[in-house]
C-alpha cells in the first residue's frame, strides 16, 4: 500500500496540497479581495511602486518637451535603452500567453494555479512595452497614428516592408487577445467576488464585469468553447510576436543584428524571462497570501525546469552567433564577434550575460536548487538582468562599431535612460500591486476542478490493479486513491 | 528623405552602412525669433525635432534646373548646369556635381588629381 502512494506521488504530484472542499478553495481565493482588510504590506509595496511611476510620468513629459536628445542615443547607436526596454518587456510578457494558451491546448493542469496573474503579468508588461517604440520616435504625436495603416486623403500609407510596421500590427495583436482572453477567464470569478462582495459599489462593478454570469450549463458551455477558441488564436501568437520582433534586427543589415537564428532564439528567450518574471512574483505572492496550497513546490519546480530548458536553447543561442560569424567568412562579421567578445569596450556586457543566462542556469539541473524557494527567486533575478543584457548586447554593441570606423562612437545612458527604465518598473509593479488586490489572483473555478471532488468518473477500483493503465486513461487530476 | 512624413524611428540611421544620415534629436533651430526668418533659405524646408535628414543634393537646385531646360522645350539639363551649395562654395574645387551616366559630362573627364565625386 504504501509503495503504491509513493509511485502515485511520483505518477501525479500534488498540484493542490492541504486539505480543501469546494468552499474552502473559493472562501481562499476570494476573501482576499473581499474580505481579509488589505494588510499593511499592500499599502507599503503600493506607496512605492506608485511613487516609481511617477518617475515614469516625469520622464515621459520631460521627453516630450526636450525630445529623444534627452537620451544618450546618439550617431551611430540610434537605438539603445528605449528598444532594449522595449524587447525586455515584451519577452517577459510571453510566459502567461504561454502558461494560458500552450499549457492549456496540452491539458497540462498545472497552470491553472499560475495562469491568472501570470496572464495579468503579461498585459502589463505589454503596456509597458508598448510605451516604449510609440515613444522613441522622435514625432510620438505623429507616430501614434501614422504607424497605422489607415485611409488619409493624401493616400500615404506606411512601409509594409518594413519590420518595424510588421512590429506594429504584432504587438497591438497580442495586446488584444491576451487582454481579451484574460478577461474571459475572469468572467466567471468576477460572478463569484459578485455574488459575495458586500459592499453596494463592489457589487455593481463585479455585477457590470459578469455580463450577467449565472454560471448555468449552457453558459459553462459557450465558455468552454469561447476559452479554447482564444487559447488556439493565442497559441501561434506566442510564436509570432517575438519572432516579429527578432525581424526588427535580422532584417536589417548591421553585423550582430543580421542573423536567421533570431526567430527562435528570441522566442526561447522571452519564455525564458517570462517565467523568471512569473517566479520573481509568485514565490514572494504565495507566502504573502498565504497560497502555498495552491501555488506549490512543484509548480515552483516545473517553472524552474521551463526556465532550464529554454535557457539552454538561449546558450546554444549565443554559442551559434559566434559560429556565423565566423562561417560568414564576412570581414564585418568576424569583427563583430570579436568586438563583442573580447576586443570591444563592451566586452564586460558579454561576460555578464554569459554570467547570468548561462551559468547560473546550470544550478538548476540540483534538486536542491530546484526546490529551494530562495535560489529559485534569485536565479530569476539574475536570468533577468541577463535577459536585459542580451538586448544591451544585441543592439548597442552590434551599432556602436558597424562598418566604417569613422563612424564608431560610444555609447552612455544618462539620466533620463535610467528614469524612464525605472518608472515602467514602477508601473508595472502599480498595475500588479491593483491587480492583487481587486481580482482574484489565482482562478477560483479553474482551481477547483483540481479537487478530488470535481472529478466523478470515478473508477478508483481500478487504480490499485493497474496503475501504468490508470496514469494513460484518465487525466492527471485522477482523485489519489485510498 | 520626405520630411514632412519622418516620425523618426531611426532605423534607417541604424541600417546606414556610411552613417551619412543625422538625426535632429533636439530642436536646433530657433523658431521664435522674427529676425531669423529672414536669415533662411526660402527655398528649403527646415527640419524639425525628431526628423531624419541627409544631404539631399540641393534638390531645390535641381528642381529649378529641370523646370529651365522643360521650359527649353524639354531638353536634357546642361552639365555644370546644378551646382550644388558646398560646390559653389568649395574653393579647391574639389566638389564635382553632374550626371555620371552622360559621357560628355565633366564628372567623366580625367582628372589630374583624384577627387571624391558625388552622384
Amino acid at each position: 500500500m504504501q509503495d503504491e502512494k509513493d509511485l502515485q506521488e511520483k505518477l501525479r504530484p500534488a498540484m493542490i496540497e492541504g486539505d480543501h472542499s469546494f468552499a474552502s478553495v473559493t472562501d481562499k481565493i476570494s476573501d482576499v479581495t473581499l474580505k481579509k482588510r488589505t494588510p499593511f504590506h499592500w499599502f507599503i509595496g503600493f506607496a512605492i511602486a506608485f511613487m516609481v511611476a511617477q518617475l515614469l510620468l516625469f520622464s515621459v513629459i520631460w521627453l516630450l518637451a526636450n525630445g529623444i536628445g534627452v537620451w544618450g542615443n546618439n550617431q551611430p547607436v540610434g537605438w539603445a535603452f528605449d528598444i532594449i526596454n522595449f524587447v525586455w518587456w515584451i519577452g517577459i510578457g510571453h510566459a502567461g500567453t504561454l502558461i494560458s494558451a500552450i499549457l492549456l491546448l496540452l491539458n497540462q493542469k498545472w497552470r491553472t494555479s499560475i495562469n491568472r496573474f501570470a496572464e495579468a503579468m503579461t498585459l502589463f508588461a505589454v503596456a509597458c512595452a508598448a510605451m516604449f517604440p510609440l515613444l522613441h520616435t522622435g514625432r510620438p504625436w505623429l507616430a501614434a497614428y501614422w504607424l497605422f495603416p489607415y485611409p488619409n486623403t493624401m493616400g500615404i500609407w506606411p512601409n509594409f516592408r518594413s519590420p518595424l510596421i510588421w512590429d506594429v500590427f504584432a504587438v497591438s495583436t497580442y495586446a488584444t487577445v491576451s487582454a481579451l482572453f484574460w478577461y474571459v477567464g475572469l468572467i466567471p470569478d468576477l460572478a463569484t467576488l459578485r455574488d459575495r462582495a458586500k459592499n453596494k459599489y463592489f457589487k455593481f462593478i463585479y455585477a457590470a464585469l459578469s455580463w450577467g454570469w449565472r454560471g448555468s450549463a449552457r453558459h459553462w458551455h459557450r465558455y468552454e468553447i469561447t476559452y479554447l477558441i482564444l487559447a488556439g488564436l493565442s497559441t501561434p501568437l506566442v510564436l509570432s510576436v517575438h519572432s516579429i520582433v527578432s525581424f526588427d534586427f535580422s532584417v536589417s543589415q548591421v553585423p550582430g543584428w543580421h542573423a536567421t537564428i533570431f526567430p527562435p532564439y528570441f522566442v526561447a528567450g522571452a519564455v525564458f524571462a517570462g517565467f523568471a518574471m512569473v517566479l520573481i512574483l509568485c514565490i514572494p505572492l504565495r507566502h504573502m497570501y498565504r497560497m502555498q496550497d495552491f501555488i506549490t513546490h512543484t509548480h515552483l519546480v516545473y517553472m524552474a525546469k521551463v526556465m532550464l530548458a529554454t535557457g539552454l536553447i538561449v546558450v546554444y543561442g549565443y554559442a551559434m552567433e559566434g559560429f556565423f560569424g565566423w562561417y560568414s567568412a564576412s570581414q564585418y562579421e568576424v569583427f563583430m564577434v570579436k568586438n563583442r567578445i573580447w576586443e570591444g569596450p563592451y566586452w564586460w556586457s558579454y561576460w555578464l550575460l554569459i554570467f547570468c543566462n548561462g551559468l547560473s542556469i546550470q544550478l538548476l539541473w540540483f534538486k536542491r536548487f530546484r526546490e529551494s524557494e530562495f535560489w529559485l527567486f534569485l536565479i530569476s533575478i539574475i536570468v533577468s538582468v541577463g535577459m536585459w543584457l542580451e538586448r544591451f548586447v544585441i543592439i548597442v554593441t552590434s551599432l556602436h562599431r558597424d562598418f566604417l570606423p569613422s563612424s564608431w562612437a560610444m555609447y552612455s545612458p544618462r539620466v533620463w535612460d535610467w528614469t524612464m527604465f525605472i518608472g515602467t518598473i514602477g508601473f508595472f509593479f502599480t498595475l500588479i500591486y491593483l491587480f492583487v488586490r481587486f481580482v482574484p489572483i489565482i482562478s477560483i473555478f479553474e482551481v477547483r476542478t483540481l479537487l478530488p471532488d470535481a472529478n466523478v468518473h470515478g473508477h478508483h477500483q481500478d487504480f490499485e490493479e493497474n496503475v501504468n493503465e490508470v496514469e494513460y486513461t484518465y487525466d492527471r487530476t485522477d482523485p489519489p486513491n485510498e | 528623405m520626405v520630411y514632412n512624413r519622418c516620425v523618426g524611428t531611426r532605423y534607417c540611421s541604424n541600417n546606414c552602412p556610411y552613417k551619412v544620415r543625422r538625426f535632429n534629436f533636439l530642436l536646433y533651430q530657433d523658431w521664435n525669433t522674427p529676425q531669423y526668418k529672414l536669415m533662411r533659405n526660402p527655398e528649403v524646408s527646415i527640419r524639425s525635432r525628431g526628423v531624419m535628414e541627409k544631404c539631399t543634393y540641393c534638390t531645390q537646385r535641381i528642381s529649378a534646373a529641370r523646370i529651365e531646360s522643360q521650359k527649353d522645350g524639354a531638353r536634357k539639363i546642361r552639365d555644370g548646369e546644378v551646382v550644388t551649395a558646398c560646390q559653389s562654395v568649395c574653393p579647391t574645387d574639389a566638389i564635382i556635381f553632374g550626371d555620371m551616366g552622360d559621357p560628355e559630362s565633366r564628372l567623366r573627364r580625367p582628372r589630374k588629381i583624384s577627387v571624391i565625386t558625388i552622384c
